[in-house]
């Protein structure tokens, strides 16, 4: 059994990967819900989504978001209607937003949900939320504070960074099953998504670093915690916070945080 | 344990020499097969054994305490 810790973008295309690689069923996938949003009244978790996607051969490889040959009926209808459209969701993947934000509203946790509409796309891995709390990534910048999808998709991530913070994540718990995938996987892996904002709420839901060094102690003669970077992570985020931590490597920046947690 | 990308290579020796088990390769995936390879290459890395000396947080806090 392989436990994966991942964002949606780079994360999805290891996670793509890995399941041409080895058994899907063998892979536990903890996803970060830190860049969830409520749009148009809707629950989106594009992170979850994109992992979903992907297992299901329904991913747009062109986009790397959303589903492959979507429509935008629905985005132009709204745009008509004076409704914001900056956060592009297609036709078919707001048939997902609609039946996850009903399941919520019936009284589902976001992994029941998750659960849900892995099996009705026919997804063989397990996909896991990191919580069914509220955590939620917000962007501090110079023209105030902004959630994760307003700074990365509506302002194109042209702002500068004075800080990252992951609200909520304090009184978070891990989602039921996330302990226990990490205890009892042969590797958890964590993908090359990106560190601060992918990968840094996971890890700020108490109780799943420790539990990895718990783990990677315990089994410390064939230690099996694999952290992935790549050099492109660091073009994609240019952090201008002030001060030494913002012009850290991406290693230094994850090492940081996993020191911190 | 760390994949890094290759042209981060010069960053990998930074971190071998404080204890951490350290794997170069092309980690960017553009195609289907970049995708796989990666995963074949992490699934193997996992596998390959022992590391001994100390555990990777141990050398994730000296890190993080170097200037």
């Amino acid at each position: 059994m392989i436990c994966v810790l991942t964002g949606g973008t780079g994360g999805a295309k290891f996670v793509d990967g890995l399941r041409q690689a080895m058994p899907a069923e063998d892979i536990t996938i903890i996803v970060n819900t830190g860049d969830d949003l409520l749009w148009w009244g809707l629950y989106v978790s594009p992170d979850i989504d994109s992992i979903t996607y992907v297992l299901s051969g329904m991913l747009s490889r062109e986009r790397g978001w959303g589903v492959k040959g979507d429509t935008f009926l629905c985005l132009q209808a709204m745009g008509q209607l004076g409704e914001p459209t900056w956060f592009h969701a297609g036709d078919r993947d707001l048939a997902v937003h609609l039946l996850r934000s009903r399941l919520l509203a019936e009284g589902k946790t976001l992994s029941e949900a998750t659960a849900i509409i892995c099996e009705k796309l026919g997804v063989k891995a397990r996909i896991l939320p990191m919580s069914n709390s509220r955590v939620e990534t917000r962007v501090d910048t110079p023209i105030g504070e902004l959630s994760f999808e307003e700074y990365f998709v509506q302002r194109w991530y042209q702002d500068p960074v004075n800080s990252v913070r992951f609200a909520g994540a304090s009184d978070a718990e891990p989602a039921p099953g996330v302990i226990e995938a990490i205890v009892s996987a042969d590797a958890v892996l964590i993908a090359p998504s990106n560190p601060v904002t992918s990968i840094g709420p996971i890890l700020a839901v108490p109780g799943i670093v420790m539990r990895c060094f718990e783990r990677e102690e315990r089994l410390r003669r064939s230690v099996r915690l694999l952290v992935m970077l790549r050099s492109q992570v660091r073009r994609e985020f240019s952090w201008r916070r002030r001060g030494c931590h913002a012009r850290l490597p991406v290693w230094r920046r994850l090492m940081r945080i996993f020191s911190m947690c | 344990m760390l994949i890094c990308d290759t042209r981060d290579a010069r960053a990998a020796d930074a971190l071998r020499k404080n204890g951490l088990r350290v794997q170069c390769t092309q980690t960017i995936m553009r195609r289907p097969e970049d995708k796989a390879a990666l995963a074949r290459e992490a699934l193997s890395f996992v596998a390959a054994g022992p590391l001994g000396g100390e555990a990777p947080s141990t050398a994730f806090r000296r890190l993080d305490t170097q200037p």
